[in-house]
């Protein structure tokens, strides 16, 4: 392709990321810089309201809980999508209803499954038919005011409702995991675990740095299903970075210090896709 | 888990094993014995995780047909007498109607523009080699992973002071430059799977590259396109954040409505269960009549890598 024609075909889609993001990100850059709220005037601050967000307590308590987050949910979303994708790709007759099933809460808005679920776990009126059957049983969690329940729950949450797409993803890797080597090694003897282990999970190796790029992005930006769930309680120690920057700029409305706070996301969004972004680098190269 | 799980990949091996004539050294009878029981205890997980999956939303849809009487009850009453009573409430009295629409009409038009301004961005991508492509592609996947927050910020500083604050138009803008870094890559993957050699030879008739791309290629990326189209819409019909800071009243979409309204109405939980299962149920429909479209976008580029 001409680079006459590249640019002609390009030009509309990276004029409007560069009017529409690219532009709004610098400006965020600058707010960053200011002290202000909506109505007022900047007032230029310099570093300052850095030096703040990192002096706080507030943000390594929110740092904490959204690593606490993204492990847990990726750790699960791996291991319970892999198993998942097991069952589907030997449920060969079925497999349409399963998936089915299990892309519906795929497909609903993330604040809307977040409140259903949520629902699910309440304890104080009357709605929370799981909370009733856990007591039933015996359990009794507090999902809403101890700290390690309700991070259960928000794990919980995001493991429903995100889980099929890992499970689609290696059902998709599990169909063209090569023949030969799978045969040579049952001719070995070797048992189940032994070909998961040697042979399955090698092949799909890309695949499972694939899932977990994915889930660690879109963890360390969780802000949806906290907001209608735990709403960063109980005494904040549910708040993830994205729920602190939106409290401190729209409920505290210090602008400013909300743009640092999302600064301080991208920077740290941008060194987990470093490697992410090298790989692309090196296939890129491969096929041109 | 061992146990149960280890038919898929036996399966798979008898498929194999039967077509290259290599038998495993076991006798035909303990296997057949074992396959029986591993089948029933693999379904059973599956249904188990089918049931897990859906059951909030059952539980949902029972509550939006009960009267709060029975909604607010557990033991919960299974042999209530169904009533529409809170979607006449919902529709009527709530407005709802009006934040479908709007929600919808964001939807459709953020998915139109979407792809009109990316499938050329896809296609150009898709063919040039030089190593500015590259830059832009590594861009976009940057873009895809940001925050909403570092964009949606100025946006709404900038917006308040010019008046652009609660309107269609400005959601939909930053909603179709959200999802352009997306709908780019999906896209791309697509036209990389459609060999050149299909508008080179138009192009040696006489066709200019503009041309072959509109009349050839298109219509080839058929299934693209609708893949793009579905996740396009998903993403807008499911977004939070950014109609939350976004919209006021006249502009809000119904993830903002519905959280708005259950966190100051809780009770009137059957009310909010009939808004859940409404703006559920078009896109549960959208989703199983375009299953194929959506499992291969979901899959698209993660197994060719």
């Amino acid at each position: 392709m001409k680079r006459r024609e590249f640019t002609l075909l390009a030009a509309p889609s990276v004029v409007l990321m560069t009017v529409l993001m690219i532009a709004p990100l610098v400006t965020t850059v600058v707010l960053s810089l200011n002290q202000f709220s909506y109505g007022t005037s900047l007032k230029w601050v310099g570093l300052k309201n850095y030096a703040q967000l990192l002096a706080s307590p507030e943000l390594h308590s929110s740092l904490l809980f959204t690593v606490l987050f993204v492990i847990g949910t990726t750790t699960l979303k791996l291991f319970l999508g892999f198993a998942l994708a097991l069952l589907l790709n030997f449920a060969v007759r079925a497999r349409s209803v399963f998936l089915g099933a299990l892309l519906v809460p795929l497909v609903v808005p993330p604040v809307v499954g977040a409140l259903i679920y949520g629902w699910m776990f309440r304890e104080d009126i009357g709605v929370g038919f799981y909370q009733y059957l856990l007591t039933l049983m015996g359990i009794n969690i507090e999902w809403f005011s101890s700290t390690p329940g309700a991070i259960a729950l928000l794990v919980g949450q995001n493991v429903w409702q995100d889980i099929s797409f890992a499970a689609l993803i290696f059902l998709a890797g599990l169909q063209v995991v090569p023949a030969e080597p799978l045969e040579a090694a049952l001719v070995d003897g070797a048992n189940w675990l032994q070909r998961q282990r040697y042979i399955i999970m090698p092949s799909l190796s890309g695949l499972f740095a694939f899932v977990s790029m994915m889930s660690v992005m879109d963890s360390f930006r969780i802000f949806d299903s906290i907001a209608v769930t735990t709403g960063g309680g109980p005494n904040g120690t549910t708040e993830s970075l994205m729920f602190l920057a939106y409290k401190v700029s729209f409920q505290q409305s210090q602008l400013g210090l909300g743009s640092a706070m999302s600064m301080l996301t991208v920077i740290g969004i941008v060194l987990l896709l470093v490697p992410f972004l090298v790989l692309t680098k090196r296939q890129f190269r491969n096929a041109r | 888990m061992t146990a149960t799980a280890q038919h898929p990949v036996d399966q798979n091996l008898k498929r194999t094993v039967r077509t290259t004539a290599v038998r495993p050294m076991r006798t035909r009878r303990s296997r057949s014995a074992t396959t029986a029981l591993q089948k029933t205890i693999a379904y059973l997980l599956l249904s188990l995780a089918g049931l897990l999956s859906i059951g909030p939303f059952v539980w949902v849809g029972l509550a939006s047909l009960k009267r709060p009487v029975d909604a607010f009850s557990l033991p919960p009453v299974w042999d209530f007498t169904p009533t529409l009573q809170a979607y006449q409430i919902l529709w009527n009295d709530r407005g709802f109607g009006h934040f479908l629409l709007n929600t919808l009409l964001v939807g459709v038009l953020t998915t139109v523009i979407s792809l009109l301004v990316a499938a050329p961005a896809a296609y150009a991508l898709s063919r040039f080699r030089h190593v500015s492509g590259l830059w832009i592609l590594l861009a976009a996947l940057v873009f895809r992973a940001l925050p909403r927050m570092a964009v949606v910020l100025p946006f709404y500083y900038l917006a308040r002071l010019t008046g652009l604050y609660d309107t269609q138009v400005l959601l939909i803008a930053v909603l179709v430059a959200v999802n352009q870094p997306f709908t780019i890559w999906l896209l791309r993957d697509f036209f990389a799977g459609i060999p050149e050699e299909l508008e080179e030879s138009a192009m040696v008739d006489g066709c200019s590259r503009i041309q072959a791309f509109r009349r050839i290629i298109l219509p080839v990326a058929g299934p693209g396109l609708v893949t793009a189209a579905v996740f396009t819409f998903l993403l807008a019909y499911q977004e939070y954040m950014i109609p939350l800071v976004l919209t006021q009243t006249s502009a809000v979409t119904l993830p903002v409505f519905i959280a708005q309204f259950s966190t100051e109405n809780i009770q009137d939980w059957p009310v909010i269960s009939a808004a859940a299962v409404s703006l559920a149920l078009p896109i549960v429909g959208l989703v199983m009549l375009a299953q194929r479209f959506l499992v291969a976008g979901l899959t698209a580029g993660s197994t060719k890598g």
